[in-house]
């Protein structure tokens, strides 16, 4: 028996520098689960930038990245270290993040990442890991320092500021769309975006004055040539006419209708049909400086008044098609493909324009077309439903 | 072991028995693995996602998936759908129909007398009655449309089989709707602009957090989050547990309005406001009133976000046509609530945020739009709706709605629609002047008066005379309503073609019978979560096709391939190539947000998890900015008076929400003279509609004296003389049926539930013969909901039970050679 | 008897066996049917109606192929009744599988089915993929038992009497009774019996004393 136990501490005590990393760490844990205080001290000490580069995993591999990237070095002289954005600055959520940490820490203890492959092999599992974090505390340590409220949108390019209006009013969580900002992306993941390139290809390019073209996506409109006051956005597969085309920005005119309840922003192809042809601002919208105004009628079915306008806008010189043909086989081949995983698939003309729509929202569940695609197959839906189909059904 | 059966034939030519002897069965086996354990697999169902042990090519045991915490039950019914006895084993072919073809004697039609027949010739017959029907009649004779809840795996789902198989021969009769939502998901895109039925809600910590009350009208959330349409791995349940904790603390209080007490109600340890069957539009409408003569509506959300409620007062004040006001007096003498609870219902409604959840229950029923339209009614007066745990939902018990979804691309699908159109072998479109698509619950009145014309959803459609019907992974003869009906049409098909892997009676009353093997006997993917699209689960296939049975795939490939097309309808791709391809296509659609491992890491594996999605309140964006956001209705707002209906015209569904009364009702209503008991065909709790009931030792968990269970009101069945465990007869003019009683207080008088999807066995093929197992759609009235939908009215149905005396019939649904006394 | 070796006699029993596995295999083909009618099946009913146990089981046979002599089409007729019974489901017909009669679950590929699995495996053997069907099928069975008799050629081997009695007799009465409760021409009935009454005296035969 006493050889036994004898034997037994002879191996535990052996000096390892792999497993005495481990049992620090681990003992800290159990250390700090039995004695509350002397579990925070520990924490302290652990939640500093040498003690995350004290294993190589991190110091040649995420560190080395960080160091290529703006939260290293930057004009403001403010530098993101490890614990800024990992280790969460609330004091019961570092507790919950250093309990998950110890699956990475056993990583390091049984090195199935102590080499750049095998650490590259593994990356897209560890930063799923951090981004579900992300995701979970709405990007918490992200907005200690950028924070929607104090962000100036105005300095900010046109589609950032769509874009980032948007993610401030609903407070979304940063890490949804600035995936890859400090450290490279795992390998098979790339940041292209993969039906946009797609539909801008479809794009032709040199536009002439007067002439019809359709936009290819979603794009931003300005009140000005110089592209800096936000007008509004067109949707897919509009209409518009080009009256003025100067360097990089061209001046279209849509021809819509609108609704006159609420602030009229949205503009229709026809009238009482709810095809979409893109949204003015408030601003635009109230104002008589962009637009004339046509007839206006009220929709029966409706009861709401319609106005017919003409829009004058200013837009990027890029993005448009002179035919809608393209852009309906790519909204097809998307419909047929894409829509095929439920119970049954409507044909595009089982359906007037207006029901379209409802029918279509309670479609997308299952089918994961991004925003501009969205817009594009709803039109070509409501294009080809029973309003415009001779076909008998 | 030396087998010597052929080679000692050969001595004894001579002998008379030598002539009569056939080949061999047994053969020397190849060196054999030396397996001793098995393998575990991973695989996925409507059920749930599961790990089998596969040993001696047989599943030997199922266990949960890990992430699957709240697994159900009825994974342990799962061996038994793959080892059942009726199991189709080869391609058959109902023998009278092979003699005589569409001249065949139909109403031997489901008399269980069928001929054994090769692949190939089975194919060749389906085939030319495809080719038949296409050159002697049109596309309008044929309907291949009908769908149900085929099995998991998007390889091979096997709707998309059957339509882009038969497409590429031709066209065909389709369908529109579904039997669940059939009025739900017509009415709702006029007055809220999606299905709603459909529609992912608002997330469960959302709801948990910010509702002080919750009303769970007519909806099983328990019950019914069991299933899911893909891999479902009950996610919701982690949000009922806290819920019933919260319902302990007294920080919420839940409300069913139920006539029965539910499984949720049980589970939760909630409250109940019982209502009279099918009678949830007078209590709706008298809260609506309490709430407009107390002024306690939200005038201003109403004047912001929803048209025509000024269209709707006078029918509320009794100004209109009916000169009824909707009084909680005058709702009291219908649902059975007294006057002063319903303003009390009323009241405590708008006290605090308040989440309503609204079954599919009670719009399966004659006028099932209107309680879904004055739901929304409702809730639009309480103008809670695009508030965190206010508003309205009406799937909360569907698929893990409400578990909030991570936006990651799950798998397509394999395609549905033929690559190229044009080379469509029978181009001809003329429908005759017959419509091309059809309510789905209108086919069987379409068989009986073709050429009829009805009203559909602002259309006229012209009943097709249907000649064929195809159906792959849908089970009819459970589904519709009113058997004896069904019998009177299928005596007027001529052909009936049925895929299936389990002799469902939809295959014993066709014509030729496919056998599909079951989703375990072949390889797939799916998305798993449902509407969370937690992740994507590889479905391996646990044991080669049983007996002659096939996969989908090879099944239509067969036909493709008999029409000289089978390249264009592979695109020259193997099973494995196509699960390849679908799950690269999800790793491309992903990869801006979702990393994924490649196929091979992920086949290994077995799924790839894509985390929590985030919390998300439904109708926020639309309360936030109606104009942008505005809603899928025609004006864009909420419609509590629909134009757009009202200029249909229609009698039974008109330009706002009505009480109707009901061809037959319970407490009084309708025929309850004659047939006083209101029979609920809910969702079953044990089975995925009609699928598992086939799995015996599970179904013997549940059976009475091998009958499916009917559920008794104590009281009901002391006054009948019938105690737990005896054999009722239930009955009406439409049909009888013998099933199992079950005496519960959970029950009130002069209620009854037979739960749906209990498999059909008559004991004989002749219309009005007794149902020995007890389908409830052997009673149930095959009437439409109204001419909006068109839809089921399943739960508009009044029966009478007694109790059954003699000896009764063995059950013939599935059998057994064991005698049922 | 004298002249009869032990071996002859062997041989006939597993060619009997053998054809009783033929006859639940498959439907029989025209020609196959046409031996019953004028041809070596007349002549083998024939010698055994005379066998006393055998007479009832026979003459239903016999009046069942009489029966479909006179229908348009009796090999197809015989064909249907083949389905209903055995290949359709256990509804009203008889599922040739040891494991629907001998297991708790009734269902197919239970426990009987592993051990013939594992008879076989012990042996080097394996049902013959075309056939595809479970190894406690019926016809399997006689198969193998007529493979066990010519094993043994000129005697008795306990494994034969071992597996007649627990692999064979273990479920044969249940499966011939149920085959009995399908109503059709009487042809398989007639042989699912004729199975059962020549088992039972087989069995005897070969006891030890």
């Amino acid at each position: 028996m006493m050889k036994l136990i004898k034997r037994f501490w002879q191996i535990v005590s052996k000096p390892s520098v792999h497993l005495s990393f481990g049992l620090l760490t681990m003992g800290g844990f159990l250390a700090g689960i039995i004695f509350w205080g002397g579990f925070n001290t520990a924490l302290e000490a652990t939640n500093t930038e040498e003690f995350c580069i004290g294993c190589h995993e991190m110091s040649d591999n995420v560190y080395v990245e960080l160091q290529e990237t703006v939260h290293w070095q930057n004009r403001s002289g403010v530098r993101a270290t490890c614990p800024d954005c990992h280790v969460p600055h609330n004091w019961t959520d570092k507790i919950a993040r250093k309990m998950q940490a110890s699956k990475e820490v056993w990583s390091a203890v049984f090195g199935n990442i102590d080499t750049r492959e095998k650490f590259l092999a593994k990356r897209g599992e560890l930063a799923q890991h951090e981004w579900d974090r992300f995701t979970a505390n709405n990007s918490l340590e992200c907005k200690n320092c950028h924070n929607y409220n104090s962000m100036d949108f105005s300095i900010m390019s046109e589609r950032a500021q769509v874009q980032m209006k948007m993610a401030a009013e609903r407070d979304q969580s940063c890490i949804d769309c600035h995936k890859g900002i400090a450290h490279n992306l795992p390998d098979n993941m790339d940041s292209g975006e993969g039906t946009l390139a797609k539909l801008e290809a479809l794009a032709t390019s040199g536009y002439d004055k007067g002439q019809s073209y359709y936009s290819v996506r979603q794009l931003p409109l300005f009140t000005d040539k110089t592209l800096t006051t936000e007008a509004g956005q067109l949707n897919a597969a509009t209409k518009v006419t080009v009256l003025t085309v100067e360097g990089d920005a061209v001046q279209v005119e849509i021809d819509a209708w609108r609704k006159t309840k609420g602030f009229g922003r949205v503009m229709f192809e026809d009238f009482a049909m709810n095809i979409n042809d893109g949204f003015l601002t408030k601003e635009v919208a109230q104002s008589d400086d962009y637009m004339e105004k046509g007839e206006s009628k009220v929709d029966d079915l409706t009861g709401l008044p319609w106005q017919k306008v003409s829009v004058k806008l200013w837009m990027r010189n890029s993005s448009l098609t002179e035919s809608r043909d393209t852009l309906w086989t790519f909204a097809k081949t998307t419909y047929d493909s894409s829509c095929s995983v439920c119970h049954t698939q409507p044909a595009e003309n089982h359906f007037d324009t207006n029901t379209w729509p409802g029918m279509f929202n309670g479609m997308l569940s299952f089918v994961n077309l991004d925003g501009d695609t969205q817009a594009l197959v709803l039109k070509y839906l409501q294009k080809h439903s029973s309003d415009f189909s001779d076909e008998a059904h | 072991m030396s087998i010597s059966r052929r080679s000692f034939l050969k001595g004894l030519m001579a002998t008379s028995t030598a002539a009569l002897v056939g080949p061999g069965l047994i053969q020397a086996a190849n060196a054999a693995a030396s397996d001793t354990a098995g393998q575990w697999k991973v695989t996925g169902s409507h059920w749930g996602a599961f790990r089998a042990r596969v040993y001696a090519g047989k599943v030997q045991e199922i266990k949960a998936f890990e992430a699957d915490k709240y697994p159900t039950d009825m994974l342990k019914g799962i061996k038994g759908i793959i080892y059942s006895p009726s199991r189709i084993r080869y391609p058959m072919v109902r023998y009278d129909w092979y003699l005589n073809r569409e001249k065949s004697d139909t109403t031997q039609r489901g008399d269980n007398r069928f001929i054994r027949v090769t692949w190939d010739e089975a194919i060749t017959l389906f085939h030319d009655e495809l080719e038949r029907m296409q050159t002697q009649y049109g596309p309008w004779a044929i309907h291949a449309g009908s769908t149900g809840w085929r099995s998991t795996g998007q390889v091979h789902s096997c709707g998309n089989h059957m339509a882009r198989a038969i497409g590429m021969h031709g066209y065909t009769v389709n369908k529109v709707g579904d039997y669940s939502t059939g009025a739900g998901q017509t009415i709702m895109p006029y007055v809220l602009g999606t299905t709603e039925v459909y529609a992912q809600g608002t997330s469960w910590p959302l709801i948990l957090k910010n509702s002080k009350t919750i009303v769970l009208w007519g909806t099983d959330l328990a019950k019914n989050l069991q299933v899911g349409w893909n891999c479902e791995t009950h996610e919701s349940f982690e949000y009922l547990e806290q819920l019933k904790e919260k319902i302990a603390r007294k920080e919420i209080r839940v409300i069913s309005v139920d006539p029965v007490k539910s499984k949720t109600q049980n589970y939760l340890n909630s409250e109940q406001q019982y209502i009279n069957p099918q009678t949830d539009v007078p209590f709706m409408l008298a809260i609506a009133h309490t709430l407009y003569k107390e002024n306690l509506y939200d005038k201003k959300f109403i004047d912001t976000y929803a048209l025509g409620f000024e269209d709707f007062v006078p029918y509320l004040l009794g100004t209109t046509k009916d000169k009824i006001e909707k009084t909680p007096e005058w709702a009291e003498q219908i649902c059975g609530i007294k006057a002063d609870d319903i303003r009390e219902f009323a009241r405590m409604l708008v006290k605090e945020r308040t989440q309503i959840m609204v079954g599919w229950s009670i719009q399966r029923q004659q006028h099932g739009e209107q309680p879904y339209w004055m739901a929304a009614v409702l809730a639009t007066m309480l103008g809670q709706i695009g508030l965190p745990g206010g508003g309205i939902s009406y799937a909360h018990h569907y698929s893990s709605v409400g578990v909030s979804s991570t936006g990651a691309a799950g798998p397509g699908a394999f395609p549905r629609n033929p690559d190229k159109p044009e080379k469509r072998i029978h181009k001809n479109k003329d429908y005759k002047g017959y419509s091309s698509t059809i309510p789905v619950a209108r086919w069987v009145d379409a068989i009986l008066q073709p050429g009829k014309k009805i009203q559909a959803n602002g259309a006229t459609i012209t009943l097709p005379d249907l000649k064929m019907m195809v159906f792959s992974g849908c089970n009819p003869w459970h589904h519709h309503q009113d058997r004896n009906n069904m019998k009177k049409a299928f005596h007027k098909l001529e052909t009936v073609v049925t895929v299936d892997f389990t002799w469902t009676a939809t295959c014993r009353f066709s014509d030729i019978v496919l056998p599909a093997c079951t989703q375990w006997e072949r390889n797939d993917l799916d998305l798993y979560g449902s509407y969370s699209g937690r992740g994507i689960i590889a479905m391996h296939k646990l044991v080669d096709p049983l007996f002659q049975s096939k996969t989908d795939f090879e099944i239509f490939t067969l036909l493709a391939r008999k029409l000289g097309q089978e390249k264009d309808y592979t695109q020259g791709k193997s099973e494995m190539q196509w699960v390849k391809e679908l799950y690269d296509g999800c790793v491309e659609a992903n990869k801006a947000s979702f990393p994924m491992p490649d196929f091979e890491t992920f086949w290994k594996e077995g799924f790839v998890d894509f985390g929590k999605g985030k919390d998300w309140t439904r109708q926020a964006a639309f309360r936030e900015d109606p104009e942008i956001n505005s809603l899928g209705t025609p004006s864009g707002f909420i419609e509590i008076f629909s134009r757009k209906i009202d200029r249909y015209g229609y009698k039974e569904c008109q330009g706002h929400p009505m009480w109707f009364e009901k061809t037959e009702r319970s407490h009084g209503g309708p025929g309850s003279d004659k047939h006083p008991i209101w029979l609920q065909s809910c969702h079953p709790n044990k089975r995925l509609h009609s699928q598992m009931c086939d799995s015996e030792q599970f179904r013997a968990t549940y059976a009475v004296k091998g009958r499916e269970p009917i559920y008794l009101n104590p009281q009901d069945a002391k006054s009948r003389g019938i105690k737990d465990g005896d054999i009722v007869r239930v009955f009406n003019d439409r049909g009888q049926l013998l099933a199992g009683a079950v005496v519960s207080d959970n029950y009130p008088a002069g209620v009854a539930r037979i739960e749906e999807g209990a498999w059909y066995g008559p004991v004989d093929e002749k219309i009005g013969s007794l149902d020995t197992y007890g389908d409830p759609n052997t009673l149930t009235l095959d009437l439409a909901t109204s001419e909006l939908s068109q839809a089921t009215s399943a739960n508009t149905c009044q029966v009478q039970y007694e109790k059954f005396v003699g000896k009764a019939p063995a059950v013939t649904a599935f059998g057994g050679p064991k005698e049922i006394s | 008897m004298t002249e009869t070796t032990v071996s002859e006699i062997n041989e006939t029993r597993a060619s009997l066996y053998w054809w009783f596995a033929t006859l639940l295999t498959k439907e029989l083909d025209k020609e196959q049917l046409a031996m019953y009618f004028c041809g070596e099946g007349v002549t083998l009913l024939d010698q055994l109606e005379q066998e006393p146990d055998f007479t009832a089981s026979v003459q239903k046979i016999k009046s069942a192929l009489t029966t479909i002599l006179a229908m348009n089409k009796p090999e197809l007729e015989l064909a249907a009744d083949f389905s209903q019974i055995f290949l359709t489901d256990t509804k009203a017909g008889a599922p040739p599988y040891a494991s629907v009669y001998l297991s708790k679950s009734g269902q197919l590929f239970e426990q009987p089915h592993q051990d013939m699995i594992d008879l076989f495996k012990a042996q080097g053997l394996t049902v013959d993929p075309e056939f595809n069907e479970p190894a406690d099928h019926i016809a399997v069975q006689l198969d193998y038992l007529g493979n066990l008799i010519i094993q043994d050629v000129n005697g008795v081997s306990e494994a034969q009497i071992n597996f007649i009695e627990v692999h064979i007799l273990s479920w044969l009465e249940q499966f011939v009774k149920a085959a009995d409760k399908v109503n059709n021409s009487g042809f398989y009935q007639g042989v699912c019996q004729l199975l059962q009454a020549y088992i039972k005296q087989d069995i005897v035969a070969i006891m030890p004393d």
